[in-house]
């Protein structure tokens, strides 16, 4: 079989595809580095063509960009710790949560006092101007204390409408979403339930897509 | 709701502003050399995203630039080229081999428009051949019954046109 023979087959199967096993298309376009030659060209005239219409395309760059980033939530990254380079693997999560440990403990000791002071108020209406130092003198088992919903929790991929309500529970508030599309937003987003929602609502707005209110016991999401 | 009780971090993620700057800049143009490349725009599409994807798990955005997302996005449509079987390959008109990674994406876009213009070129019936066979992908059967030709004259004006092309191409190289 000359080229010429072997550029006609190449057109056949252009045609007809099926016609041909799987070894006869490789052997068409193998054998004859020429045929090998005008297959590549014919590729290339298709991409021109393609070409052609993908100029014509119009495309909505911002409507993809805040689809992609609905789908992939990513922070700013001055708003989250950094690390030097050292400072990775093992020894970093230890450190993390070594850094929990103790902010939980001391998490403990103030709703420990919160509590207590909400104890004293109940028992003595009266006694609402007693000095802190009575407080102080009272010591509550630790063991006492629900750890759990004392540490961050991580929302990852999570939709606004599962998430929000339970931080707005936490802090006795409700949620009211002004529009559908809102509440399908997914985010990554680190909660710590001993930020005041003030704080926790100054971080969601961080996000670009996202307006946070406070109103009365309402959290407002436009 | 999940809770995994873990304090995640992501201290390796490329910064949005980054992120969003390099997208708007750079989605559209990944977007028409991956619709030049496959025929199908919605895995077009998928390989741009993939590509933006990968790069929220990049730690630096220092080697970022538009001809590494464009390198990604050829890359990117050459895999999914691969997991196609032969039989499709060659249906959509898609290369067979490696390409040569010697050009750069620019390069090739231009190339393909320089053989635009060698096709408006072509004198009657090539030109007219030409648009029927890769734009409106009728077969050559289905050419010759349209232009009234013979098959082997429809074969014939293709043959010609691709040669002409490819002296072209050579022209401008040298």
């Amino acid at each position: 079989m000359n080229t010429e023979d072997y550029i006609k087959k190449i057109w056949d199967m252009l045609d007809n595809p099926q016609a041909y096993s799987e070894e006869e298309i490789l052997v068409l376009l193998r054998d004859n580095e020429e045929a090998s030659e005008a297959y590549r060209q014919i590729v290339e005239v298709k991409r021109s063509y393609r070409q052609l219409h993908a100029a014509d395309k119009a495309i909505d760059v911002d409507k993809a960009w805040k689809r992609f980033a609905s789908k992939h939530p990513v922070e700013n990254k001055r708003h989250r710790p950094q690390y030097t380079s050292w400072f990775t693997g093992a020894r970093k999560y230890a450190a993390i949560g070594v850094t929990v440990l103790m902010m939980s403990g001391l998490s403990y000791a103030a709703i420990i006092q919160i509590r207590h002071r909400n104890e004293i108020r109940k028992e003595q209406p009266a006694a609402t101007n007693s000095k802190p130092a009575t407080v102080r003198q009272v010591k509550t088992p630790v063991e006492a204390v629900d750890t759990v919903q004392l540490q961050p929790k991580t929302f990852d991929n999570v939709p606004l409408e599962k998430m929000l309500p339970e931080i707005a529970e936490h802090y006795g508030m409700k949620v009211r979403f002004l529009s559908e599309e809102v509440k399908e937003l997914r985010l990554f987003f680190t909660w710590n339930p001993q930020e005041s929602i003030e704080k926790v609502i100054n971080k969601l707005n961080q996000f670009d897509r996202l307006n946070v209110k406070l109103s009365g016991q309402d959290i407002i999401v436009e | 709701m999940r809770y995994e009780g873990s304090w995640r971090m992501k201290t390796d993620m490329l910064d949005r502003k980054i992120l969003e700057r390099l997208f708007r800049q750079n989605y559209s143009g990944m977007i028409r050399l991956a619709s030049v490349l496959l025929r199908d725009d919605s895995e077009a599409e998928d390989v741009v995203l993939d590509v933006f994807e990968r790069l929220t798990r990049m730690e630096s955005s220092a080697s970022i630039t538009t001809g590494y997302l464009m390198t990604a996005v050829h890359h990117g449509c050459m895999n999914v080229i691969r997991k196609k079987n032969r039989h499709e390959q060659v249906r959509d008109f898609y290369p067979v081999e490696l390409e040569d990674e010697t050009y750069l994406a620019v390069q090739r876009l231009e190339r393909l428009a320089e053989i635009q213009h060698c096709i408006n070129n072509m004198g009657e019936p090539c030109h007219s051949i030409f648009r029927m066979r890769f734009d409106d992908e009728l077969t050559i059967r289905e050419i010759a019954e349209h232009t009234k030709l013979s098959i082997g004259t429809v074969h014939k004006y293709l043959h010609q046109g691709i040669q002409q092309i490819k002296l072209h191409l050579n022209q401008e190289r040298s």
